[in-house]
């Protein structure tokens, strides 16, 4: 070999090792930067948000008291991709006012295009589209309404929630997921609105699942929303929110929580399905506490929006105690990220944990699984395994595996594996020999590579998921 | 020297030890506050000869081979800890390694930090199998760099062996160049805080089998990180590390696999153990993957914290071995497994493997609580 | 080796309710029952699991009474188990297995201890029973297939030299060679003075291994004892309607 080419391959070594200088390593990759937080949220704002909506006083001291600790706490470090927060344009949009409502005909043809091609009815999709608030003229949507309501089931917008049951809301508010976790859960807690309120009587089972977007329409969209459900002894719901068709937002941070108190033998399954358009930041703070033999399962897909943040956790408190927690995101198109994850903390022998996290990245975007399993002293005997799959449909495209596993208790067994698949040019060949375009190629290989976690959702949601999978990864391109 | 210690000393006055929480839980994984305390201890350092036979003993107390080094595969931007350690070193060994080599350090013994520095370089396309011996008796930090150039293959053991009173850093960096191959195992026995911090890079169609075992016992805290940069094509590691920990210890095994844009067509295989032999001892695993592009080839990562399954010590007892014979069997079984999937040869073996025994051994002994066996299956 | 009125709990559940049995040096009994009567259960009370809890009874070896001890020293008084489903023991190679069963019993627990004598006895019987040099080499049970698995146990029951032998399943998974190598083996063994006890619910051991006595168990007691011919009737009429005819 000539002394040219030798010296380029020494150079290639120099370069690997020059790649060590500052930027490339494991737990300081990249340099970590803190979140920008620009403008403000004043006082002022607080109390005006707190007086429209005719809150009790404990409500009011609550939401100052988060903005006090918003102030006190420091901007967080690890958020990759996300570089500043503007309070001021979060504030504007925030304040109380009439929102004018659109009409059909305003919306950008590609979202329109979108329903169509999604098979979904005008009516339906005017819905999704945020044009109206109620939607009641399906017969599913009517079973349910009659169901809850033969049960006892409370379930309403939790604005209203606050006022008809104040008791009730203010035993369990705030005590799932606490305000001082990290500064946007602080300013969630300031700036909260719209959401859900569910209250499940003991021994009460709610057969069908509940998707609450139709029940409680635009209640559910906001930007800071806060659903709580409380699972009293023996229950059971199926709780699902968003929709996986396109939804064009006008907010661009969103800062939305769930809190889940589910009592003993109690059994909650949560299922968020988001494919929000547009460049939003998507941040969600989701916490579960499970008592004795209860059992919380989150199902997250998420699938739209600029960045997402999200990391369900589930506290097991009670002996006995089980949580799955299943995640599903998908980050096509460049500077695209979702950075998923879960918790499980084991705090009581006997429990259980099982994480599936499913990521694709494409077209040059980013898909994270970040993870704790902490298993705490006299947490004895319990389980807990991890699976994260992650499946990179080109060279552009990144998957980040960033699990912790924090084990205290000896007779604990925790395991986690993790692989990442790749959608080769073999395979590309293969397909294209019979006749199958690489759009549809990368549709096909990602629905079955999620289609297990898939059972256990009703049809309908099921069927949507696939068919925006086929129109995300589809020769148009990404919808918005 | 001048150059590279002057730069590691500005950084070491403006870098913090750890910038970004180990979790959200727990700050930091390594003990830092405890190095803090010791970094600037007064006392005097002497050079003490290491025990056993060898090709090459190096320091005060052997011979030298003594030099300015000017560049470092240590990251000082990173943490304190880098910078700290070069901005401390006197002048560090450099080594060309060809065929069979024996190396020692003089052990450092005192009350005060101290810090020394080998590397290790192979030539291109040479072969060479390196044992190293690092042993300490003070404080402070024990830099170990190999270098394999392009087209060599290379086997290195480190044997870390620090003072089990002080709070020690060993740091070991590993570069494989293009075509090139290293076969690498890390034995290390534990110090009340022990950071093992290891890191290989490799450039285009190298291969890494690499292992690393070390032990916690007593009140000890051992950090393991095991790191691995691939930064070419084509290229292929597989890197297990195993923790075993008895007593009320602390072993944490963790480490990033990073895949660069450049490494298009490569393999990763990254698996950590971490093994609990009684009741009060805890371990935390943290395998993390960094892939930046679609085009790899193979990557997987495991990790699993566990006692020894009951089915397997029964199964041993029905033999006749008593419960803690059945725990030493199964043990060494685990650990003649992980050195085999280190790659390194015969001689190098041998040595881990007796030394590792003898760590097996230390582990069982010293106080332990009552046996902790998993449940057998029905 | 006497087994008296043996009551076992299993996770809070009686599985054996007053089991009584014994087995003489050099004579052969077979154990017979369905699927869910508690052979296996039975199999580990004897050699000690620490999940099988005796609640009531007693297990008696040349008069020495078992049942307070940990399994181990059950194993170094003289009896020896053949697994029906053998767990896999990575990291342990069958025969680094062996010559530590062979230095316990010749100079204590010493895991650098070889002896070439035992080994290449051990060698020539691994291969005596069908387990090729490789196998010998390979970690326990690791990717052995059942059969294998089989003949791993009784390797290592012989290497044991026990006065008292309990195998569970021999047969099960083995061709016909199979099943005639490991039963001479076993009759080998019982020629030499030692007690065996069969487990089986198929009984086709017994066409190598002549019974002396037999019982069956059903549902956690003994429901029948008798000679070879009980075995044959069993074979013959299947279990339902012995079952049947004996209650």
């Amino acid at each position: 070999m000539g002394e040219p080419v030798r010296v380029a391959r020494e150079r290639e070594l120099r370069e690997v090792i020059e790649l060590s200088e500052g930027s490339v390593l494991g737990r300081v990759m990249p340099y970590p930067k803190e979140v920008e937080i620009r403008g403000r949220i004043s006082r002022d704002l607080i109390e005006e948000i707190s007086r429209s909506k005719g809150e009790p006083e404990w409500m009011r001291l609550l939401r100052l008291r988060a903005l006090e600790t918003f102030e006190k706490l420091p901007a967080p470090n690890w958020l990759e991709g996300v570089e500043s927060v503007d309070l001021d344009e979060i504030a504007a949009y925030v304040r109380p006012k009439v929102e004018a409502a659109e009409s059909w005909d305003q919306l950008p043809d590609w979202l329109r295009d979108a329903y169509a091609k999604l098979g979904l009815p005008e009516a339906e999709a005017k819905v999704l589209s945020g044009l109206t608030a109620v939607f009641d003229s399906e017969n599913v949507i009517t079973r349910v309404k009659e169901e809850l309501k033969k049960k006892n089931v409370i379930f309403l917008s939790i604005d209203e929630a606050v006022k008809r049951y104040p008791d009730l809301v203010k035993e369990y508010f705030g005590r799932v997921f606490p305000m001082a976790d990290h500064k946007f859960a602080a300013l969630h807690y300031a700036l909260w609105s719209g959401g859900a309120f569910v209250y499940l009587p003991p021994g009460t089972k709610v057969i069908n699942p509940v998707e609450a977007f139709f029940l409680i329409g635009g209640e559910m969209e906001g930007q800071f929303e806060h659903t709580l459900i409380v699972a009293d002894e023996g229950s059971y719901m199926h709780f699902i929110e968003g929709c996986a068709a396109p939804m064009l937002k006008k907010f661009s941070f969103h800062d939305g929580m769930v809190e889940i108190y589910a009592k003993r033998r109690s059994e909650v399954h949560f299922t968020t399905i988001q494919n929000w358009s547009g460049s939003i930041v998507n941040f969600n703070n989701k916490r579960a506490i499970a008592e004795e033999e209860a059992s919380v399962e989150w199902v997250e897909g998420s699938i739209g929006s600029r960045i997402t943040l999200t990391y369900p956790t589930t506290v097991l408190r009670g002996p006995g105690a089980r949580t799955k927690n299943i995640s599903i995101g998908i980050a096509n198109g460049p500077g695209k990220i979702k950075d998923v994850g879960a918790k499980a903390i084991h705090a009581a022998p006997n429990t259980r944990s099982l994480i599936i996290s499913k990521s694709i990245s494409s077209g040059g975007g980013i898909a994270t699984y970040r993870g704790l399993v902490k298993v705490l002293r006299g947490a004895t005997n319990s389980l807990s395994h991890v699976q994260c799959d992650s499946l990179i449909l080109d060279k552009e495209s990144r998957a980040y595996t960033l699990p912790r596993n924090e084990v205290d208790e000896p007779t604990a067994e925790v395991t986690h594996e993790a692989t990442v698949g790749r959608l080769g040019e073999d395979q590309l060949f293969y397909l294209a020999s019979r006749g199958v375009k690489e759009g549809e190629a990368k549709a096909m290989i990602v629905s079955g590579f999620i289609r297990d976690v898939l059972r256990g959702l009703p049809l309908e949601t099921v069927s949507i998921l696939l068919k925006v999978i086929e129109l995300e990864f589809s020769e148009l391109g990404s919808v918005g | 020297m001048n150059k590279l210690r002057a730069r590691a000393l500005e950084y070491s006055k403006v870098t913090p030890w750890q910038k970004v929480a180990d979790s959200p839980v727990t700050k930091y994984y390594t003990d830092w506050r405890s190095f803090e305390e010791v970094l600037n201890k007064p006392g005097q350092v002497s050079y003490e000869r290491p025990r056993g036979e060898w090709d090459l003993v190096l320091g005060p107390c052997g011979s030298d081979y003594n030099y300015d080094i000017d560049e470092t595969l240590l990251d000082l931007r990173a943490s304190r800890l880098y910078s700290e350690h070069v901005a401390r070193l006197e002048g560090a060994h450099l080594v060309e390694a060809r065929g069979r080599l024996r190396v020692a350090l003089c052990r450092p013994t005192g009350e005060a930090w101290a810090s020394q520095h080998l590397v290790i370089n192979v030539p291109e396309r040479a072969e060479a199998d390196v044992i190293i011996y690092a042993p300490r008796g003070a404080p402070g930090s024990t830099g170990v760099e190999v270098k394999v150039k392009e087209g060599a293959r290379a086997s290195v053991l480190i044997v870390a062996e620090p003072d089990p009173r002080w709070p020690t850093a060993y740091l070991i960096r590993r570069a494989v160049g293009v075509r090139a191959s290293l076969s690498s195992l890390v034995v290390a026995s534990p110090s009340a805080v022990e950071r093992v911090d290891e890191q290989t890079v490799m450039a285009a169609q190298s291969r890494l089998t690499h292992a690393s075992l070390t032990f916690s016992w007593g009140t000890a805290r051992v950090d393991n990180l095991v790191d691995t940069v691939q930064g070419g094509r084509d290229s292929s590691a597989d890197v297990y590390g195993l923790g075993v920990a008895s007593g009320p210890s602390l072993v944490s095994v963790r480490g990033t696999a990073i895949l660069t844009p450049q490494a298009a067509g490569s393999s990763s295989r990254f698996i950590v153990e971490a093994l609990l032999l009684d009741e009060q001892a805890r371990a935390y695993t943290m395998p993390m993957m960094r892939i930046e592009t679609g085009d790899v080839n193979v990557a997987s990562h495991r990790a699993a914290q566990y006692r020894l399954p009951g089915d397997q010590l029964f199964y041993l007892e029905s033999r006749g071995l008593s419960p803690g014979e059945a725990v030493e069997l199964l043990l060494r079984g685990r650990v003649d497994h992980l050195i085999g999937l280190s790659g390194v040869p015969g001689e190098a073996a041998e040595t881990a493997r007796s030394l590792a025994y003898a760590l097996v051994k230390r582990s069982l002994t010293g106080g332990l609580a009552p046996r902790l066996e998993a449940p057998a299956p029905s | 080796m006497s087994i008296s009125d043996l009551h076992v709990e299993v996770e809070g559940k009686e599985v054996l309710r007053g089991v009584t049995l014994r087995v003489e040096r050099g004579e052969a009994v077979v154990l017979m029952g369905p699927n869910g009567s508690g052979k296996t259960t039975l199999a580990y009370a004897v050699m000690g699991h620490p999940k099988y809890k005796v609640t009531k009874g007693s297990i008696e070896l040349d008069g020495v009474d078992l049942t307070e001890l940990p399994a181990y020293e059950r194993a170094l008084k003289g009896l020896a188990l053949a697994f029906q489903s053998p767990v896999e023991v990575p990291g342990v190679r069958l025969s680094y297995l062996l010559n530590v069963i062979n230095a316990i019993r010749v100079k204590g627990f010493d895991l650098s201890y070889v002896d070439p004598r035992f080994l290449s006895w051990a060698r020539a019987k691994a291969r005596q029973l069908g387990l090729s040099d490789e196998m010998f080499e390979r970690e326990v049970n690791v990717g052995f297939s059942g059969g294998e698995r089989k003949r791993s146990e009784v390797l290592q029951v012989i290497a044991m030299s026990p006065r008292y032998a309990i195998f569970d399943e021999p047969d099960s998974g083995l061709d016909i060679d199979g099943i005639k190598v490991i039963g001479e083996a076993i009759a080998e063994m019982k020629r030499s003075g030692v007690g065996i006890l069969v487990i089986t619910h198929q009984a086709s051991i017994a066409d190598f291994v002549r019974p002396d006595r037999a019982y069956v168990l059903n549902r956690g007691r003994i429901v029948a004892e008798g000679d070879y011919e009980l075995v044959r009737r069993v074979l013959k009429e299947g279990y339902e309607s012995f079952l049947e005819e004996v209650s």
